[in-house]
């Protein structure tokens, strides 16, 4: 388990690589006289997995101790805000997202403090309301459509 | 030198100095407030120029940049805490000085540097970029793969977590720049059947995830210190200016400093500032003085600093070919508004490059103006809980997104990039070189074909032209040189 955590960086960028590596198996080639569309994103997808094995085996033989401050609450309100922008912003319009969104990222935080969350999220809608729909002409609504 | 008295045409429009106003006061504020870098609000404020004239666009982002230096000393001196990174070393000399109850004579000495260092940075622009601008005129296909090889591998190595990293980090973004319709044969890379994807992945989006999201996800939970800034006495401060005279030397070798190290690719000012520190503690006869709070070890660094910050422009603008990631950023606004940088630019738009290096200035007058009487505003801004910046950042970048293409699937971009680039942040890769990769990678590509196909595959053409072998010998030397510094174990050494 330690060794995988320690490797975890190393892998995680030799499996984009490798991800990389069989989505361009299809293209062509070429040679490198006359090289193909392929050939680029070949070459680099090597790159990528020889350096992330390196990387993963020199943390491993220094027992780096894989990720530092790794914060797993934030990382999940953070994602779930952007999703729920996503998700919501053309439907149900800024100021429900920005709400629903600013709750979410509050629940980061040790304790909740609901009336503050609350005026923050009125707040950033009708800022964020007047400076992109009003000021940018964004084809986004205030309140839901339905 | 009358195509920049010239430039100062386009820089005094009314729209342009309104934004090249708000961009430095925008800068200054995120300056100042430590843990929100000038590069992430540079990405969130990109989507918002898309409708305004390119010249206006870049002429408030660069402010944002070069803001940023001003006000990331003020937070180093009152608080120890660095605004941002190129601002770190102002906290050796400049906090114990506030300690001592002359934080009014460092923050006059820091703003009076970032001044005096900016405008040197700026002539230095003036004389030498029309001389690189002719030089780099006659480069073909080779020579512009050589220089983007060069920044690439300057991308790559100039970070502190050892080549290897920088290495997997640039690959990594050379990959996703390989997204979308490939121009040489039209086909369809990495598409995923989503028409979306075919115009590649979005820079804004790219730029957002990576940089903007995990500053948010690493500063969210984290408890803020309580510790109050410093007071400032306004009238103590001009009470100081007599005390002056002491750091012109300081300002002059910091700006030597500062402006010859701006335009290396991977240098910039973080880097120009540090160096910068370390000669003025060498020239002097009583090294032990500085940490102590002499002002000269504030003056030099925070002319450095703002010199480099100027003088980065000088590859971007005049060669296409980003130093920072910053710079990337810039050359990707300039992109989406349908303008290639390079060498043709400063010949078909003199009035964007020429508009662009006046405004520099005007903005340097904006802020200095601006902060000697306002420091303490900006000082109290520190003290405004970090909480309420959080959820205002991810409303930006999800709505500024979305209005790239008005659609939501580069808001789906930045939670992937986001969450990538937080998972590598804490892995200790770090994402400056993925975004200089993605940006150049492309361009690397594209020359590399054209040179091929120039010289029916023949790969010496490559090398056909000194400048090329030049070019090719100090990327050789760079990388070298990142090799062997990775093996000697390193002393305490500045975060790239």
């Amino acid at each position: 388990m330690k060794t995988l955590r320690d490797a975890g960086g190393g892998l995680l960028i030799a499996t984009i690589g490798l991800l990389f590596l069989l989505g361009a198996g299809d293209m062509a080639l070429g040679d490198l006289r006359n090289m193909g569309p392929g050939m680029f994103p070949t070459a680099l997808s090597v790159v990528a997995i020889v350096a992330g094995l390196a990387i993963a085996v020199i943390e491993v033989l220094r027992g780096s101790g894989g990720a530092i401050g790794f914060d797993f609450r934030a990382l999940a309100c953070v994602a779930v805000a952007i999703a729920l922008y996503a998700v919501m912003l053309e439907a149900a319009g800024v100021v429900l997202t920005t709400i629903v969104a600013v709750f979410v990222l509050a629940l980061a935080r040790p304790q909740l403090r609901a009336a503050e969350t609350l005026v923050v999220g009125i707040a950033l809608s009708v800022f964020a309301w007047a400076v992109f729909v009003k000021g940018l002409g964004m084809p986004l609504s205030f309140l839901p459509d339905f | 030198m009358t195509d920049f008295l010239s430039g100062f045409a386009t820089a005094l429009q009314p729209v342009n100095l309104l934004y090249c106003f708000a961009g430095v006061i925008l800068g200054n504020i995120v300056g100042v407030l430590p843990g929100i870098g000038a590069i992430a609000a540079i990405s969130i404020l990109l989507p918002l120029t898309f409708s305004l004239d390119p010249t206006t666009a870049v002429i408030m982002l660069a402010g944002v940049y070069y803001g940023a230096e001003y006000g990331g000393s003020i937070a180093s001196i009152l608080l120890n805490l660095p605004g941002t990174a190129s601002n770190a070393i102002t906290t050796l000399d400049g906090y114990p000085l506030a300690r001592r109850g002359e934080a009014g004579l460092a923050l006059l000495t820091a703003q009076i540097s970032s001044f005096s260092g900016g405008t040197l940075g700026i002539v230095a622009m003036v004389v030498f970029s029309p001389l690189i601008v002719s030089f780099s005129l006659s480069f073909g296909p080779a020579e512009y793969f050589a220089t983007l090889l060069l920044g690439l591998v300057a991308g790559a190595s100039a970070i502190g977590s050892g080549p290897l990293k920088g290495i997997a980090m640039v690959a990594v973004g050379m990959l996703f720049g390989t997204v979308g319709l490939d121009l040489n044969s039209g086909y369809a890379r990495f598409d995923l059947g989503i028409p979306n994807l075919l115009d590649g992945l979005s820079i804004v989006a790219v730029a957002m995830g990576l940089f903007g999201i995990p500053e948010v996800i690493a500063n969210i939970s984290a408890s803020q210190s309580q510790e109050k800034p410093i007071a400032v006495n306004a009238r103590a401060m001009y009470s100081a200016f007599r005390r002056l005279g002491t750091i012109v030397p300081s300002v002059l070798r910091g700006a030597t400093v500062g402006g010859l190290l701006g335009p290396l690719p991977g240098a910039g000012p973080t880097i120009s500032s540090f160096l910068a520190y370390s000669l003025e503690r060498s020239t002097t006869r009583n090294p032990e003085e500085f940490g102590t709070g002499r002002i000269n070890g504030v003056a030099a660094p925070e002319a450095a600093n703002n010199a480099a910050a100027q003088t980065a422009f000088i590859p971007t603008m005049t060669l296409g070919i980003p130093g920072t990631p910053t710079m990337a950023i810039i050359l990707g606004a300039l992109m989406i508004h349908g303008i290639s940088p390079g060498p043709q630019l400063v010949v078909d738009h003199p009035d964007l490059f020429w508009g662009l290096v006046a405004s520099f200035w005007i903005g340097n007058v904006f802020l200095l103006m601006l902060n000697i009487p306002l420091i303490g505003v900006w000082a109290r801004l520190v003290a405004v809980p970090r909480r309420f910046f959080f959820p205002v950042i991810v409303a930006l970048v999800c709505i500024g997104v979305f209005g790239v293409s008005n659609s939501t699937f580069d808001i789906w971009m930045v939670l992937l990039m986001g969450v990538l680039g937080y998972v590598l942040r804490c892995f200790g890769f770090p994402p400056a070189p993925l975004l200089i990769g993605f940006v150049l990678g492309p361009m690397v590509e594209e020359y590399l074909r054209r040179a091929l196909m120039i010289s029916a595959g023949d790969y010496s053409y490559l090398f056909s032209s000194t400048t090329s072998i030049v070019i090719h010998c100090l990327t050789a030397g760079l990388l070298l040189w990142s090799i062997l510094r990775g093996f000697r174990k390193k002393a305490p050494q500045p975060a790239g």
